[in-house]
């Protein structure tokens, strides 16, 4: 099972929990679709229309931030992914 | 000078010492700060950028540990909307400048330390001057724009940077020595505009800007007494709903735009183009704009429609804001299709109707939340009889 951590806006906006638990996925590729699965519209409106993660957005796997969204990232079963975006109020 | 004078300065000097000994001993007890810490302290000079909910915070705990000068920049008037997480003003601060304000309450707090005001917003054209004067930056400014210029401006000037925001019960911390990553390294780019609502927006907790500006200061003492481990290399998430902090891991992205190993930024670039024009949020209604925001989107030379009955008008008005009526499309407004306009009428309500409707015509348009009353209040430039 992978923790897959949202924005709560973007949570709210597909009705959803901000915090998913996802399973049976091995890379980044079968996450994408599985969010879409679940929540449909999620998984598309994560990326740009060529499939990289969108650009105002950060990709953390078990903690680590990854600068390239590469589909095939493998995934393994207990680790965290969190999906961030800037927030700029002060 | 006689000995009776001389021995009298040297009494005063003692007071001095012993009052400046008494004020912050809890602090200097502390081993790993001590003397020499608070030395460093006095020494050192942190710009606080945006004198709003984090920047009060952040302040007010630098002030009380006697930072020796404390650089206050922003450009925004205190509003009544402002005192629920701005702590460093209050209610008869109504009107008045940020920095005055600040800087009344931090010399009430601690006279030993020196205010500088910085008047007005940072902009590419002045931001590397300001901060070149200071040791320490404390980010607490309230849009991407300003975040992108503070953070491009330390980079360039190798100035560490305490960065922080905040939005409904959320916070993000961000700490960066030079060499070590920066913001861009971890948001390379800003969402589209209109996409992250802002406070005015969407709401803040009042206190978790408390939490964030608080924490800021840490660091940046931390930073400046030269003690504890500098929160670097992870960004900071607390969460006020669960009361959770947690932290994922950062680092210098070599394919960083300014702190990378080619950079293509090398100077300050145009931060409002950059980061896009205020836009509407899709299918939520027009976006509703703070007084602060509307000023500057004055300064910016965005027109003011007033939507009200032209007799409403007639009686007073923001000067140059363009008399449009309530009935106005987006055919009959001045300029063209694709020049923004900001709504204004009496309450904010009228307006925020029209700029929804201007915005299912295509054009773009923002409402005055609060309207001409809260314009006024504030104490705003306005011709004829004041609204009521
Ligand atoms: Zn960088």
């Amino acid at each position: 099972m992978i923790t897959v951590h949202l924005p709560r806006d973007l949570a709210a906006e597909f009705s959803c929990r901000d915090t998913l638990a996802v399973d049976g996925v091995g890379d980044l590729a079968e996450l994408w679709a599985a969010l879409e699965q679940r929540h449909p519209g999620l998984g598309r409106w994560l990326r740009e229309p060529d499939g990289a993660l969108r650009q105002h957005l950060s990709l953390f796997v078990n903690a680590r931030r990854v600068a390239w969204a590469d589909e095939r990232i493998a995934l393994r079963a207990g680790q965290e992914v969190w999906i961030l975006r800037a927030v700029s109020g002060g | 000078m006689n000995e009776h004078g001389n021995q009298q300065l040297a009494e005063t000097d003692r007071a001095r010492a012993e009052s400046h000994v008494a004020r912050y001993h809890r602090q200097i007890i502390l081993p790993e700060l001590g003397l020499a810490g608070q030395r460093a302290l006095s020494a050192s000079r942190v710009l606080v950028v945006g004198a709003g909910a984090l920047g009060s915070a952040a302040a007010l705990y630098l002030a009380a540990a006697g930072v020796g000068t404390i650089g206050i920049a922003d450009g925004d008037r205190v509003d009544l909307s402002n005192l629920h997480r701005q702590v460093l003003h209050g209610t008869r601060d109504i009107g008045r400048l940020k920095t005055a304000s600040a800087k009344d309450r931090l010399a009430a707090l601690n006279p030993e330390v020196r205010v500088v005001e910085h008047r007005g917003y940072l902009d590419s054209g002045n931001v590397l001057d300001v901060m070149a004067g200071y040791d320490v930056v404390v980010d607490g400014s309230d849009s991407f724009a300003a975040r992108y210029l503070v953070n491009d401006a330390a980079v360039l000037l190798a100035k560490p940077l305490v960065t922080a925001a905040i939005l409904r019960f959320e916070g993000q911390l961000l700490v960066f020595r030079p060499g070590e990553g920066c913001y861009r390294c971890v948001f390379p780019e800003p969402p589209p505009a209109g996409t992250v609502p802002n406070c005015a927006e969407a709401g803040v907790l009042g206190a978790v800007a408390g939490v964030l500006g608080s924490t800021q200061a840490v660091e940046a003492l931390k930073l400046m007494g030269r003690m504890g481990e500098p929160a670097v290399g992870r960004l900071g998430l607390y969460d006020a709903w669960t009361g959770r902090w947690q932290q994922v891991q950062v680092a210098r992205d070599p394919a960083c735009a300014v702190c990378g190993d080619h950079p293509t930024i090398t100077g300050p670039i145009d931060y409002d183009a950059w980061c896009g024009v205020p836009a509407p949020a899709a299918g939520r209604g027009a976006r509703e704009v703070s007084v602060a925001e509307a000023e500057r989107l004055m300064h910016q030379g965005i027109r003011f429609v007033d939507v009200r009955p032209a007799a409403e008008y007639a009686r007073g008005h923001i000067p140059g804001a363009v008399l449009v009526g309530p009935d106005t499309s987006s055919a009959n407004l001045p300029g063209t299709a694709d020049t923004a306009v900001v709504c204004v009428c009496l309450q904010g309500v009228r307006s925020a109707a029209v700029a929804t409707r201007l915005e299912s015509q295509g054009r773009s348009a923002v409402s005055l939340a609060g309207g001409l009353l809260a314009w006024a209040r504030a104490g705003l430039p306005w011709d004829g009889g004041l609204p009521t």
